[in-house]
């Protein structure tokens, strides 16, 4: 793959890729080992993207895989670590309404709470308005359970932020 | 939102969705932007990873058996002929247990008959219909003899302290 193909795909990508990799690893440091590795991918290997119709679906899978990895690869650090999954993470832009910040840390903490099978599909389906049949493609999971993630998840996150929700509507 | 707007074609249901979906995600760091694809176009294609134990033994094992390449050979020859040897010895006792006819349970009381009519005709007990023998019989035991129990003395009985042993009270 050519250098400017490579600084193409980053271009169009990488603010995707990041926020996807930052909701699931919930670590910048893994973040951006995750994206690194995607990337150094798709350089060693550009016959990946050959034959590819959805290139934004393809990369979110590969980041997937790759985040996956990671969390598996880190789950005894993770252990150790008890709860670190569910410290709140800079996910979001600042704000400086007041209101949207305390929201916005609150969702992002609720969102760490979630398993990250959920937090996925909350994430394509809210962040990258995926429809359930790509978030099931990009996922390489079925339909149905791309859907039922998606309402368990929202379901634990309307609970989390329904207090603050109404306060601040 | 972020620079990835939505592209959805299914909007948020409910009005929780819409703000959730609202909130705008961070920005991948500047400074990552070089760094990732100078890595990524510098990083070496590396072969399919060996299995561990396959990546790491040829190195010393290739290099000893190098060292001796007469006794490397000979080694692999006597396996050669040793293996060589087993099969042949399991195909040829499998061939035997194939060949041997089975015997019916006629001509087996058949052989029993004629081997008894050989013995009586010899005038000779056939030993395989013999009765088989009493076990001797245990000893009489001496009635001078009691049990070791019997014979025990009592602490006054040494001493001769009782003519006779009295009896237990149960109490």
């Amino acid at each position: 793959m050519s250098d400017s193909d490579l600084e193409r795909l980053y271009d169009a990508h990488a603010e995707a890729l990041f926020a996807f990799l930052l909701n699931l690893t919930r670590a910048e440091a893994d973040t951006r080992d995750a994206l690194q590795e995607v990337f150094t991918r798709l350089a060693r290997q550009p016959e990946l993207l050959r034959e590819v119709r959805d290139e934004r679906g393809f990369l979110l899978r590969m980041a997937h895989n790759s985040a996956i990895d990671f969390i598996r690869r880190h789950e005894v650090r993770r252990r150790a670590h008890e709860g670190l999954a569910a410290q709140p993470t800079e996910l979001f832009a600042q704000s400086s309404d007041p209101d949207e910040a305390a929201l916005r840390v609150e969702l992002a903490s609720g969102l760490g709470e979630l398993p990250p099978e959920q937090r996925a599909v909350v994430h394509l389906k809210l962040w990258e308005g995926l429809s359930f049949e790509r978030i099931a493609e990009t996922l390489e999971i079925p339909l149905n359970t791309a859907a039922s993630r998606y309402r368990y998840g929202l379901d634990k996150l309307r609970t989390r932020l329904r207090p603050l929700y109404d306060e601040i509507r | 939102m972020n620079s990835h707007e939505s592209n959805s074609n299914l909007p948020p249901e409910e009005p929780l969705e819409a703000r959730l979906a609202s909130q705008p995600l961070r920005s991948v760091p500047g400074s990552w932007k070089s760094d990732i694809l100078a890595t990524a176009r510098t990083t070496p294609h590396t072969d399919p990873v060996r299995p561990r134990i396959l990546a790491a033994e040829p190195n010393w094992l290739e290099r000893f058996l190098a060292r001796f390449p007469v006794a490397t050979a000979s080694l692999a020859t006597a396996w050669v002929f040793v293996w060589v040897a087993s099969s042949t010895d399991r195909w040829l006792n499998g061939a035997v247990a194939r060949t041997t006819p089975t015997v019916s349970a006629e001509q087996i009381a058949e052989a029993r008959a004629q081997r008894a009519a050989l013995w009586h005709l010899a005038g000779l007990d056939d030993p395989r219909q013999a009765s088989p023998r009493a076990a001797p019989a245990e000893p009489a035991r001496s009635p001078v003899l009691k049990p070791r129990s019997d014979r025990r003395l009592s602490h006054d009985d040494f001493f001769g302290l009782t003519s006779e042993r009295p009896e237990r009270s149960i109490a």
